[in-house]
């Protein structure tokens, strides 16, 4: 059966091939499509381990699985480590969908959250449209930035609901509990929705590039799309009740990178986020201000970290500016994105 | 390639301390390439404890900078411990990251600073230049200044026991107290024998033990171990059981000009002597060689001049008066010595010192500067200096030294050969470059091999980098090797650069303004730290004042304490007085029990006579009472016999008239009889008659005068009988119950009574003797009237009986119960007498005769005038008698 009204989705799911992860996502994701009943619909793996080994994980979990739709399920491969924003841009190129919808390995999507997040989009304007995340158990460190922590500060019946601030000139996520809706909600305009699990249209994510190669390999691409989309003037909305279910415990790419370097990248991207969406000559000099009183701060306190951070940051200081050049329509300032 | 030079202390340039060698070298790195950090200790600076400072110092030629940090390690009163300044060099480890950690002392930190290297993978080179591998005290000298071997522990542990009883050995390396000289003496060197020091001694060598251990271990996780003397790594290498190369330092040759053979000297022998004024250093011994060469006979001219570091100042005087004595120019130092100057203005060093190592580098440099030695002959200076530019002693003889000084004086060609050869020496002296090379190549080595072990980050060796994260770790990895402050210099930059991609033309000052305006966390944290400082001054004041309440509290208490320990003290005093006491009368009441059994008989007895008392008492009562009844009743017969004294006066009175009218009428009779007589002579016929009336005449006469002298008798006895009475009633008054004199005590009255009862017994006997006597009288005087007298004198004699039967008021039953008591013959006597006149009196009252015819009659007088006499004269003997005996 096919609506000729509705909307094709595409999952992308980007993987560095661990079958314990896939475990988690890919039948949720099969069966949220066969529950869709739309042809179309598929399931893009795109494998960015550069050893191909989800060209032999997948098959062994369809055969587990045994769905009418494993032909949907296409197992694309980079040559070489590139990323997660480059996984999932090659997969949104593969992509036949008119919706993209971006799901990290480890989270299981729940009954109805694909028909509803396609619904949410129905509107023009929306951009993104994020689930209603929800953990399945201890969080790791340094998942993401945008990950939601472990349900501290949170009832039974509330989740976490990431929000970008600026915090002394400086980009933070912060997690505001929200109620767990019953039943049918309305979207909820957010700042941003994680790149846990996020709703695209296909078209336009691709024609900008995807996500932004500045904040390459890792962190903050997310706050940087949302951010991108509402300066646009575009929506970016998180809809309660498509809920999907963040296995954060399981291993993943935080495995193959040292703590230190981390935390170093994490924060460095945090300053080019920033950098890139200063709009503004008096804000441009408010934050050098900050940030030199930050460096000297760090000197005087012997605080590496920081210094290092910073010093990364300096070195993309010429993709940051290549990086402002190349939005477009980004009219608004991010204090008034933000409301703040 | 970036090396941390580890050491003791940033010295200036000495030539006798081995940490100063730093000095040389890190410039000599510096000056190579090798960007150079020194870490060193530093003590008392007035920083916190662990506090860290870095300078930039200029290496003299290059200009090149090499940064100097110092650690504050605390006071000589002790400061943190080995942990705590071993992480303080792993924060600097990671401040400042060298790719290769330079050891030359470690003594002021101890082995920790090894561990820290290690674990952070660091590259690391240990050069000893002195024994502390081997020992902690690396002068190897005791506290008193004599030699040990290397790994002598049990020295060692000697030294440290003896320290910590006595406390720190001055530097001469005696006490001024004899008595804790001696005791040093016997603790370092002599058998211990008391319990307590054995086991003070093997702790002391367990800590040893330990501590060399530790050393081993990390020494162990060295790469590299060098030693600056064969000596010294030969020794250390058998000691620590690790190898350690022989490398020599270099001697910074840039303070010396190009050594030159000194001319022909002219002039005196110039040595110098350069250190400090420490025992070891031998500059005793050199002071006494020098005056002893001085004073030889013909001795050749010789200076001397002492350049020292100035350290102890009692020590230092010593040697300043000592050597004023001799003439020798002593300049002092402190910090720089320049040695280069000193050298260059003398003919010959002299190294006389006890202990072998310091001098190595002290000849070597004087080697550099072209001038033989004069050196003890040490392990050390042997190998430092070649036998022809050297001059040998035995270590501490004065006598040998001042021979060498003598004979260097006085040969100049020896001595020209000996300037030349080291001169020669001098070219190829090794540099602070060649060493600083040779450091270099090393240092490349050991990197290379370590580099395996290093990465980013605690996790590196454990992750397998995506490929996609390379190009961010390799620039992460960069900025990770990189100083703290490459680093901040490198963020410094960006800012710069930041500002330029902005377009922001604020200047830098501007900005700087208002990066000071902003504030930030630093701010907040201070302002934060403000008010917890405020709150923890308030909190001190109050912990202060708590403080001094609670020590007021406490000498209250303690005085109180004192108190109760002074009350405690009392209580145990009095419990153990009352112990004893308690002992005492538990031994008393046993013997008292024991006692009690005998005494209750005695009681019994006791008693019993308190019983009898009580019955004797009231028997006394009684006859107390009955005596005072007899007493009523014997004044009352007082009374009575004094009216019967009287009338018996009265009666003796009329009795003695009557005598004399008797005696007359006698004489009369006679008279008329002897008259009668001659008649009858005369007349032959009435002659029997007469002669009968002659002897009655004359028996009359007798008894006469028997009467006579009863009544002389009675009148005496009248006489004693009335100053008695007189007495009796007397004490009688005295002693009458209700009298004025009677008193209270009972004793007292009891007794005058018993006294007057027996005076009126006495008397009574008394009055009874003269009743008995006038009855004697009277039935003498009956019997005399019987035969003689008749008439008035019979009427009289019947007076006297009724006079008698007045007088006597005792009963007649008591005068015979107590005829009966009395004694037999006298009573049946005094019956006799009494009796007499009973039967005389009957007849008297048959009818008295007249005088006239009262004659006596022949018959029946004799036995009766017989009698009488008797009595009579019995009486007038006894009387007296009796009354002289009262």
């Amino acid at each position: 059966m096919t609506d000729p009204h509705a909307s094709t989705v595409s999952i992308v799911l980007p993987t560095l091939g661990d079958a314990q992860r896939l475990r988690v996502s890919l039948p949720g994701a099969l069966a949220a499509i066969e529950s869709r009943g739309f042809d179309p619909d598929e399931i893009l793996v795109v494998d960015d381990s550069g050893a191909e080994r989800a060209a032999t994980v997948v098959p062994e979990i369809l055969a587990e699985i045994d769905s009418p739709r494993s032909n949907s399920v296409h197992v694309l491969t980079t040559s070489v480590n590139s990323g997660f924003a480059a996984s999932v841009l090659l997969g949104a190129q593969k992509a036949r969908g008119s919706l993209l919808f971006v799901l990290q390995d480890d989270v299981e999507l729940g009954a109805g959250a694909l028909g509803s997040l396609a619904s949410a989009m129905k509107r023009d304007d929306v951009f993104a449209a994020g689930p209603r995340i929800e953990l399945a158990a201890q969080v790791r460190p340094f998942a993401s930035t945008a990950e939601p922590e472990a349900g501290a500060g949170r009832d039974a019946d509330q989740y976490a609901a990431p929000e970008v601030r600026i915090v002394d000139d400086r980009l933070e996520v912060r997690e505001l509990a929200a109620d767990v809706p019953k039943g049918d909600v309305d979207p909820v305009p957010v700042t941003f929705v994680p790149a846990t699990a996020v709703m695209l249209r296909r078209k336009s994510f691709v024609e900008q590039g995807g996500f932004d190669s500045l904040l390459a390999p890792f962190s903050w691409e997310d706050v940087d799309l949302g951010l991108s989309a509402r300066r646009r003037g575009e929506r970016v909305v998180r809809v309660p009740s498509a809920a999907v279910l963040h296995h954060a415990h399981l291993p993943s790419i935080w495995d193959h990178v040292p703590d230190g370097l981390a935390r170093a990248v994490t924060e460095r991207n945090r300053l080019l986020t920033r950098w890139k969406h200063l709009a503004t000559r008096a804000e441009a000099t408010e934050h050098l201000v900050s940030l030199w009183r930050g460096v000297l701060e760090a000197g005087l306190a012997g605080d590496r970290e920081t210094l290092a951070s910073v010093c990364l940051a300096f070195e993309r200081l010429n993709e940051v500016t290549a990086s402002r050049a190349n939005m477009q329509g980004a009219s608004r300032e991010l204090s008034e994105v933000l409301g703040q | 390639m970036r090396v941390a030079l580890v050491t003791r202390a940033f010295r200036p340039r000495t030539p006798f301390d081995p940490s100063s060698h730093v000095r040389s070298i890190a410039p000599a790195l510096a000056r190579s390439g090798v960007s150079t950090e020194v870490f060193c200790a530093t003590r008392g600076s007035g920083l916190a404890p662990l506090s860290q400072r870095r300078i930039e110092v200029l290496d003299h030629v290059s200009g090149v900078p090499f940064g100097v940090t110092t650690l504050e390690v605390g006071g000589p009163e002790g400061g943190p411990d080995a942990d705590a300044i071993a992480a303080a060099f792993g924060a600097y480890l990671d401040r400042e990251r060298p790719d290769v950690v330079h050891v030359e002392q470690l003594d002021a930190f101890g082995p920790g600073l090894v561990r820290e290297v290690r674990a952070r993978g660091i590259a690391s080179i240990y050069c000893a230049s002195d024994t502390w591998p081997a020992h902690d005290r690396t002068t190897q000298t005791l506290p008193d200044l004599s030699p040990f071997e290397l790994g002598d522990g049990e020295a060692e542990a000697r030294s440290i026991m003896a320290t910590e009883e006595l406390g720190e050995v001055p530097p001469s390396g005696r006490f001024d107290d004899a008595a804790r000289d001696a005791r040093l003496k016997e603790l370092l060197h002599d058998p211990l024998t008391a319990m307590d020091d054995v086991l003070r001694l093997r702790s002391a060598r367990e800590r040893v033990e330990h501590q060399r251990a530790t050393k081993r271990v990390a020494l162990s996780g060295v790469d590299r171990r060098f030693a600056t003397s064969r000596l010294l790594s030969k020794e250390l290498s058998a000691a620590v059981g690790r190898a350690f190369t022989f490398r020599a330092a270099g001697v910074d040759t840039s303070l010396f000009n190009a050594p030159t053979v000194p001319a022909e000297a002219s002039g005196p022998t110039r040595y110098v002597f350069l250190g400090t004024t420490a025992p070891t250093g031998g500059v005793d011994v050199l002071l006494d060689a020098f005056g002893e060469a001085r004073a030889a006979e013909g001795a050749p001219q010789m200076q001397l001049t002492l350049l020292l570091e100035a350290d102890d100042p009692a020590r230092d005087a010593e040697i300043a008066a000592r050597a004023d004595l001799l003439g020798v120019d002593t300049r002092w130092t402190r910090g720089a010595v320049d040695v280069a100057g000193a050298l260059a203005d003398c003919d010959a060093l002299v190294a006389p010192a006890l202990w072998g190592e310091t001098q190595t580098s002290l000849c070597r440099v004087a080697l550099a500067a072209g001038r033989p030695v004069v050196a003890s002959r040490t392990p050390g200076a042997v190998e430092a200096l070649p036998s022809s530019c050297a001059r040998f002693v035995t270590p501490g003889s004065a006598e040998e030294l001042a021979a060498e000084l003598t004979r260097l004086a006085g040969d100049g060609t020896a001595f020209a050969d000996l300037a030349r050869a080291a001169v020669d020496s001098s070219r190829s002296t090794k540099s602070t470059d060649d060493e600083a090379r040779e450091w270099l190549d090393t240092y490349t080595k050991v990197v290379e091999e370590t580099l395996p072990r290093r990465g980013v980050g605690r996790r590196s060796s454990e992750i397998e980098v995506l490929p996609g994260l390379h190009d961010v770790a390799k620039s992460f990895a960069t900025l990770e090797r990189m100083s703290m402050t490459e680093l901040f210099q490198r963020a410094q930059d960006g800012v710069t650069k930041l500002k330029k991609a902005f377009g922001l033309g604020d200047s830098t000052e501007d900005l700087l303004l208002r990066v000071i305006a902003r504030g930030g966390d630093a701010r907040d944290r201070a302002g934060q730290l403000a008010g917890l400082r405020q709150e923890l001054t308030e909190s001190l004041e109050n912990l202060e004042l708590t403080r001094a309440a609670m020590h007021r509290e406490e000498a209250e208490r303690q005085g109180r304490v004192a108190d109760l320990h002074g009350l405690l003290g009392q209580y145990e005093r009095e419990v153990q007085s009352r112990g004893e006491e308690t002992a005492r009368a538990v031994k008393e009441l046993r013997d008292h029990v024991s006692r009690t059994e005998g005494l209750e008989g005695q009681v019994e007895e006791l008693e019993e006579t308190a019983r009898a008392l009580d019955e004797k008492r009231r028997t006394a009562a009684e006859e107390l009472d009955a005596a005072t009844g007899r007493f009523e009743t014997l004044a009352k017969e007082a009374e009575r016999t004094r009216d019967a004294l009287a009338k018996a006066e009265d009666e003796r009175a009329t009795f003695e008239t009557t005598l004399s009218e008797r005696d007359a009428l006698v004489r009369a009779l006679r008279d008329r009889l002897g008259a009668e007589l001659a008649e009858a002579d005369d007349d032959g016929a009435a002659a029997p008659g007469l002669a009968a009336l002659e002897r009655d005449l004359e028996g009359i006469e007798a008894f006469c005068v028997a009467l006579e002298q009863d009544a002389r008798t009675l009148r005496t006895h009248d006489e004693w009988m009335r100053e008695e009475t007189g007495r009796i009633f007397q004490a009688l008054g005295a002693a009458a119950p209700d009298g004025a004199g009677g008193g209270s005590d009972e004793g007292g009255e009891r007794a005058a009574f018993e006294r007057g009862i027996a005076s009126l017994e006495a008397l009574r006997g008394e009055l009874d003797w003269r009743r008995t006597e006038m009855e004697a009288a009277r039935a003498a005087g009956s019997r005399l009237r019987t035969k003689v007298l008749a008439g008035p004198l019979v009427a009289r004699v019947k007076d006297w009986d009724r006079a008698a039967s007045r007088f006597s008021s005792v009963p007649d039953d008591r005068r015979a119960a107590e005829a009966r008591e009395g004694d037999g013959a006298a009573a049946a006597g005094a019956a006799d007498r009494v009796a007499a006149p009973d039967t005389g009196s009957v007849a008297v009252a048959e009818g008295p005769p007249e005088p006239d015819a009262a004659l006596p009659s022949q018959d029946g007088g004799e036995p009766a005038a017989g009698a009488s006499t008797e009595a009579a004269t019995g009486s007038a003997e006894a009387a007296p008698g009796d009354s002289t005996d009262r």
